[in-house]
């Protein structure tokens, strides 16, 4: 039965994906990436992380890609921009993703069998990561916040119109 | 129960497919989000990665990493105004401004 | 001292940062010269601190801040980078319509990035570290908000940038698979343990490194190199020309230094980063006798260092790389700073044939650019020789002598386009009508400043040398 929704959603995952890859206009890939994330949402879950599930959802599918959306209104492209690319660059792309996944299979292959299962049951609820968070990554946290300061001035800054010109 | 190592070939797929994306989509708007197909292959697989020891601190890192996306996206989006604003185009051709 | 004291430096530069941004946004004033000596105060209160914790080897939360004499001196390096950049900046604000609070705040959030990545020895501190820096960077390259080359600089920094993130990001999913955490000796201790596991724990260690590649511009990570110093503001090019490459270089061998020492010296990275190294000398000196912009033509000498820089890292030389990426420093500022000198309102002259014939109209001007590109050619008594000579000869100590062989061959191609620059501005009669403003007390202070450093790096270089040896030896 898991196994049968894994497949479900991973293959929506993938086929959303490769949708926003063909598609011409920004607006369906932007679609068609928020269905992507939310069966990422949903697999999030299956490996036992509800909380990040949910947060998959919210932020990501929810707010980022709204983010996306909002551009996309505003800049209002009437026709698409086709993918396709020249020759060379087509090539290269290929050649370069050929290998990487032929190296990241053989590294799954190379590595000994994961003797556990998804789905980690114990001690997952948002206390515990909200203790983790405050306690061991509390450093990193801070620094999030730095992180989000500087987002915000950098694309106030870059956005804002001058007045004096 | 599900071999962790599934969830985690599905995250090398998407990653790979993010590069591909990112190569292939010729306008500004579009390969950010191929960035953060990558982005969310990485979540993935840390949480594919983790054990049961550890998962604990792979959804906190996880956490980081879309606070990271979060704020690429806010600056990238921002840039892709300021270009749109001064060349009316999204697309990667126009930028050929400077070259030797 | 308790763990808050540990955070002073990093709280200084973060509150200075809000305190800029506050005061321009309240203020209003025109003239903005006032913020950069408030930072520059700021600047002092953090040197001061960090010289507090010199020799102590402070650690905190579990390893994520850690003060050695590594991090310190580094920390130094970029309180004087970002210093000298805020006052080689200060009238270019001016001239070319730059907004100055933001210029002034965002990079010393930027340089917050810099000191969180080279002082952790966590790997999801130094990503965050390094994103701090990027964010602020991408924002920085894009100043020049109605200059188009400045915003294609900024999207081409950002595209490049995050796409280098992601691969950094799943690379450290990959260790994280491995070691089951994220401390580099973790990750360390892992390689040594477990053979069956290296395969994907050494993917992840390439992901890693093509992460930091992209931020350094090895090759064949480079592409947007030449772009991004072309577009983005002068200022704000010498420091992504000096700041980011430290601390890029700074924690590749924080990483890669006690993993050669485990005996993985003749492994697959190492080959791998040794073509790199070759490849990344001979595109930069090569590529570079093309260029006809001198801000372009800088992009490919900087790669081409980066070349040098990347012998230092695989020969697990630590003092002389940091010596180098000191008196880059100092080179590289000037030089950027003598660009900045040859500019007016509005219009800044970059091509090689605006510098026809300046050193004799601007003969201080001439002189003192004359000398960075000297050092920046490798010449003696300048720093730039020493630091390549230092380099060559641990190289050679490490058996890396054919590297070094293409290290020497490459700084004689680039010596040649450093000295076509002085040939122009010393026997070539002017052709174009180059009036610059020539009044710019700061930029000139920070000029002889930098001549300074290069000739002391150059010929007296005994006392820095010694405290650079106690920070490269603070990693063990």
């Amino acid at each position: 039965m898991m196994i049968l929704l894994f497949f479900v959603l991973s293959v929506i995952c993938v086929g959303s994906v490769l949708g926003m890859i063909i598609s011409k206009n920004q607006a369906y890939s932007a679609l068609f990436l928020v269905l992507a994330f939310s069966c990422l949402g949903g697999l999030f879950g299956m490996l036992g992380a509800p909380f990040m599930a949910v947060v998959q959802i919210i932020i990501y599918a929810g707010a980022i890609m709204v983010l996306f959306i909002f551009v996309i209104m505003m800049i209002n492209l009437r026709k698409g921009i086709s993918p396709e690319r020249k020759k060379w660059t087509l090539a290269v792309s290929a050649v370069i993703s050929v290998v990487l996944l032929a190296e990241l299979v053989f590294a799954v292959l190379g590595t000994p069998p994961m003797p556990y299962t998804a789905a980690f049951s114990s001690g997952t609820s948002p206390t515990d990561i909200g203790r983790l968070l405050f306690t061991k990554y509390l450093y990193p946290f801070e620094i999030t916040s730095v992180l989000i300061i500087a987002a915000l001035v950098g694309a106030i800054v870059l956005v804002k119109k001058r007045e004096k010109e | 129960m599900i071999p962790a190592s599934y969830f985690f070939l599905l995250s090398v797929v998407l990653f790979v497919l993010g590069i591909i994306a990112f190569f292939l989509k010729r306008d500004l708007i579009t390969q950010l989000m191929a960035v953060e197909i990558m982005l969310n292959a990485a979540n993935l697989a840390f949480l594919a990665l983790a054990k049961s020891s550890n998962f604990l601190d792979a959804q906190v890192i996880v956490f980081f990493i879309i606070t990271v996306a979060a704020a690429e996206a806010a600056i990238g989006l921002a840039i892709v105004m300021l270009i749109f604003r001064q060349k009316k185009s999204i697309k990667t051709e126009d930028m050929r401004s400077m070259k030797g | 001292m308790n763990g808050f004291g540990a955070l002073a430096p990093l709280l200084i530069i973060v509150g200075a940062a809000l305190v800029i941004l506050l005061l321009d946004a309240f203020l209003k004033k025109d003239n903005k010269n006032y913020l950069a000596c408030l930072s520059l105060f700021f600047l002092v209160v953090c040197a001061v601190f960090c010289l507090r914790s010199w020799n102590k080897n402070l650690s905190y939360f579990e390893g994520q801040l850690r003060l050695d004499n590594l991090a310190l001196f580094l920390a130094f390096l970029f309180l004087i980078a970002v210093a000298f950049v805020m006052f080689i900046g200060m009238k270019y604000l001016t001239l070319q319509n730059v907004p100055g609070g933001e210029f002034y705040g965002l990079l010393l959030l930027a340089l917050s990035g810099l000191m969180i990545m080279t002082s952790s020895l966590n790997f999801i501190v130094i990503f965050l570290g390094l994103e701090v820096l990027s964010v602020s960077s991408y924002a920085l390259a894009g100043l020049k908000g109605k200059d188009e080359k400045s915003s294609e600089s900024a999207i081409k920094y950002f595209l490049m940038g995050s796409f280098a993130s992601a691969f950094l990001i799943f690379g450290l999913a990959l260790l994280f698979g491995t070691a089951h955490s994220l401390e580099i000796s973790a990750v360390l201790s892992s390689f040594r343990a477990n053979f069956e596991g290296q395969l994907l724990g050494l993917v992840g260690l390439g992901l890693v490194i093509i992460g930091f590649a992209f931020k350094i511009s090895l090759v064949p990570f480079h592409m947007w190199t030449p772009d991004v110093y072309e577009g983005a503001p002068t200022p704000v090019t010498a420091f992504f020309a000096v700041g980011p490459k430290a601390a890029g270089f700074a924690v590749l061998f924080r990483i890669l230094a006690p993993y050669w020492n485990e005996g993985f010296k003749s492994g697959r990275i190492f080959d791998v980063l040794w073509t790199v190294a070759a490849l990344t000398m001979l595109i930069g000196s090569l590529i570079g006798l093309r260029q006809k912009n001198i801000k372009r033509l800088f992009a490919y000498s900087s790669i081409a260092n980066a070349g040098y820089m990347l012998i230092a890292v695989l020969a697990g030389d630590g003092a002389s790389l940091i010596f180098f990426l000191t008196v880059y420093l100092f080179m590289g500022i000037g030089a950027f700073g003598s660009l900045i000198a040859l500019s007016k309102k509005d219009r800044e002259y970059t091509d090689l044939e605006d510098f026809a014939g300046v050193g004799f109209k601007y003969p201080w001007l001439g002189a003192i650019f004359s000398v960075f590109l000297l050092s920046l050619a490798g010449f003696p008594p300048t720093g730039g020789f020493l630091a390549k000579f230092y380099v060559f000869v641990g190289a050679v100590r490490q058996d890396l002598t054919s590297l070094v062989i293409i290290g020497v061959l490459t700084s004689l191609i680039s010596a040649f386009y450093y000295l076509r620059i002085i040939v122009y501005m010393y026997m070539r009669e002017p052709e174009r009508d180059v009036d610059i403003e020539i009044e710019n007390p700061a930029l000139f202070l920070v000029l002889f400043l930098c001549l300074y450093g290069v000739l002391q790096l150059g010929i007296f270089p005994g006392n820095v040398l010694y405290v650079i040896r106690q920070a490269a030896a603070s990693l063990f």
